[in-house]
């Protein structure tokens, strides 16, 4: 098997770890700079292929990160599918010249190397465990640290973009919130969490269409506050969404008791028995399947399926998984084929009234 | 690499700009006030207006009024352009046009987060505060960088690392 693909046959295993309603995983990345060279983002080929084999050399001693891949030489499908498992950011699909990302074999992590800046460490778990994930990539950050970070004291890591100098920190939470979509309350929400610094983008779609009902909310400070309490901070507004989300759901169902199992019912039929699924569909469909398993109407161990079916009914995912590169119909063949087979294994809804 | 001069001006060159003619790589260098002046930056390939510019630089002055980072050439100009700053340098350079736009997104401005653990801080500048033991590693590392013998650079950051461990015993 090959490496890439060994490496997503661990990475799934993950889905099944810690799922739980509303909060899908989280996500903690440290932004890292190597005194000696220039910004990746500003460097020349010839100064990116010095701090790649550099960055190289101070990574090798990190224990259970075996896997690495120079992204320039694997296939644009590859790129994608890694991208899509959030390993890799999506300036580096096409802008990946002396790049590298080093992939963890246990934890799902990576450590990108001239991705706009040096290193970028990053940390994923499902669930809400953003102390765990902000653990780990201090661990990793510990271990690559040999004296010559660019660093100042009074303002911190220093990185090519100032939005993250300080502390270099980018946390986030994946969250599922159907409730807060369906009853037209997201926007709302949207408004209030960024008054108090913190930032909330919908995953899938655009800035005009929300789709899937997956939510990233993000820290944005990383001067005049430590690590630990920015997390905590993070944490708390996810508490706080996760409470509104609930209320949410519950006036949501209320008001549309027979509509909601209506949906939920033909939308499984949907799954067992269509011909083509196209990608928007499939996240739509997908999402207000996790929104019944909260509600038991499928067994709560279909969860982490759900969860990873939304990542490996992605181009990429799909690509890797055919071994070339699909059509946008035969994409859609493939996603319809894929969905069956889970969802025919998941059985019918059980409506218990 | 350190004795080359500005293609320009003759100072000492910071950028480095490479441009197929007629099949064959040229190089051609600049110095940061001179890379400023003609919005190059680290890009690779040079667009054949600016080949144009340079040369009727070399009869021409230039202004160095705008601020901009000694190590790589940036400017504000470039990093409101481009969103990305050029170098670790740029935040001593730069530091006072561009903290205050961090203002509005931060609590303050004071870094209270994680240092690099065993080390202490670095700095190219404030070299008063390290050692000369250290500045002489920090030099040693550069040069085996420049040289391109990146297990010596990894031999001498492993002293850097005991050595600096020693020091916050
Ligand atoms: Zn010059
Ligand atoms: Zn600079």
């Amino acid at each position: 098997m090959k490496a890439i693909n060994s490496l997503f046959k661990t990475y799934r295993k993950h889905f099944d770890q810690h799922h739980q309603p509303i909060v899908m995983r989280s996500q903690v990345c440290l932004i890292r700079n190597f005194l000696e060279f220039k910004f990746s983002d500003f460097a020349t080929d010839d100064e990116k292929r010095k701090i790649l084999n550099f960055a190289k050399i101070c990574t090798r001693k990190l224990k259970n990160f075996k896997t690495s891949f120079d992204l320039t030489a694997l296939t644009p499908a590859e790129r994608l599918a890694l991208q899509e498992y959030e390993m890799i950011g999506k300036k580096l699909l096409t802008n990946h010249a002396w790049s590298e990302v080093i992939c963890g074999s246990k934890v799902r992590a990576a450590v990108t190397i001239n991705g706009g800046d040096h290193l970028r460490i990053c940390v994923i778990h499902s669930g809400l465990q953003l102390k765990k994930s902000l653990e780990k990539a201090s661990t990793i950050d510990d271990e690559i640290d040999g004296g010559d970070y660019a660093f100042l004291p009074d303002i911190g890591y220093l990185t090519s973009r100032p939005c993250s100098l300080g502390t270099g920190m980018r946390a986030a939470v994946f969250m599922h919130l159907p409730g807060l979509v369906l009853t037209e309350q997201i926007q709302y929400l949207t408004n209030a969490v960024q008054q108090i610094g913190i930032g909330i983008n919908n995953v899938y779609g655009d800035s005009s269409r929300i789709l899937g009902h997956v939510f990233k909310i993000s820290n944005q400070q990383t001067l005049g506050i430590k690590e630990s309490e920015e997390i905590r901070r993070l944490g708390d507004v996810v508490k706080t969404v996760m409470e509104q989300e609930n209320m949410a759901r519950t006036s949501f169902l209320e008001q549309n008791r027979i509509l909601f199992r209506d949906r939920i019912g033909r939308m499984y039929g949907v799954l067992c028995s269509c011909y083509t699924l196209t990608s928007d569909d499939a996240l739509e469909i997908l999402s207000w399947m996790r929104f019944a398993v909260d509600l038991g109407i499928f067994d709560v161990k279909y969860r982490p399926g759900i969860d990873r079916l939304m990542v490996e009914i992605q181009p990429g995912n799909l690509a890797l998984r055919c071994d070339q590169i699909l059509t946008e119909e035969e994409q859609d063949r493939k996603r319809a084929i894929i969905v069956h087979t889970f969802f025919k294994q998941m059985g019918e809804p059980r409506f218990t009234d | 690499m350190e004795s080359l001069k500005c293609s320009i001006c003759g100072k000492k060159a910071a950028v480095q700009l490479r441009q197929m003619v007629n099949g064959s790589e040229q190089t051609i260098w600049l110095c940061a006030v001179c890379a400023r002046n003609y919005g190059v930056f680290p890009q690779n390939t040079l667009p054949f207006s600016v080949i144009k510019n340079i040369e009727a630089a070399l009869f021409s002055g230039f202004n160095e009024k705008e601020k901009y980072c000694l190590h790589c050439g940036c400017t504000m100009e470039f990093f409101r352009k481009n969103g990305y700053l050029g170098c670790a340098q740029c935040y001593e350079d730069l530091r006072g046009d561009l903290l205050p736009l961090l203002e509005n997104m931060q609590k303050f401005l004071k870094h209270i987060g994680k240092s690099p653990k065993k080390f202490g801080p670095i700095v190219k500048k404030s070299t008063a505060k390290k050692s000369t033991d250290q500045v002489s590693l920090l030099k040693q590392l550069q040069k085996a960088i420049d040289e391109e013998r990146f297990e010596d650079a990894v031999k001498i950051r492993d002293q850097l690392r005991l050595r600096t461990k020693n020091e916050g015993d």
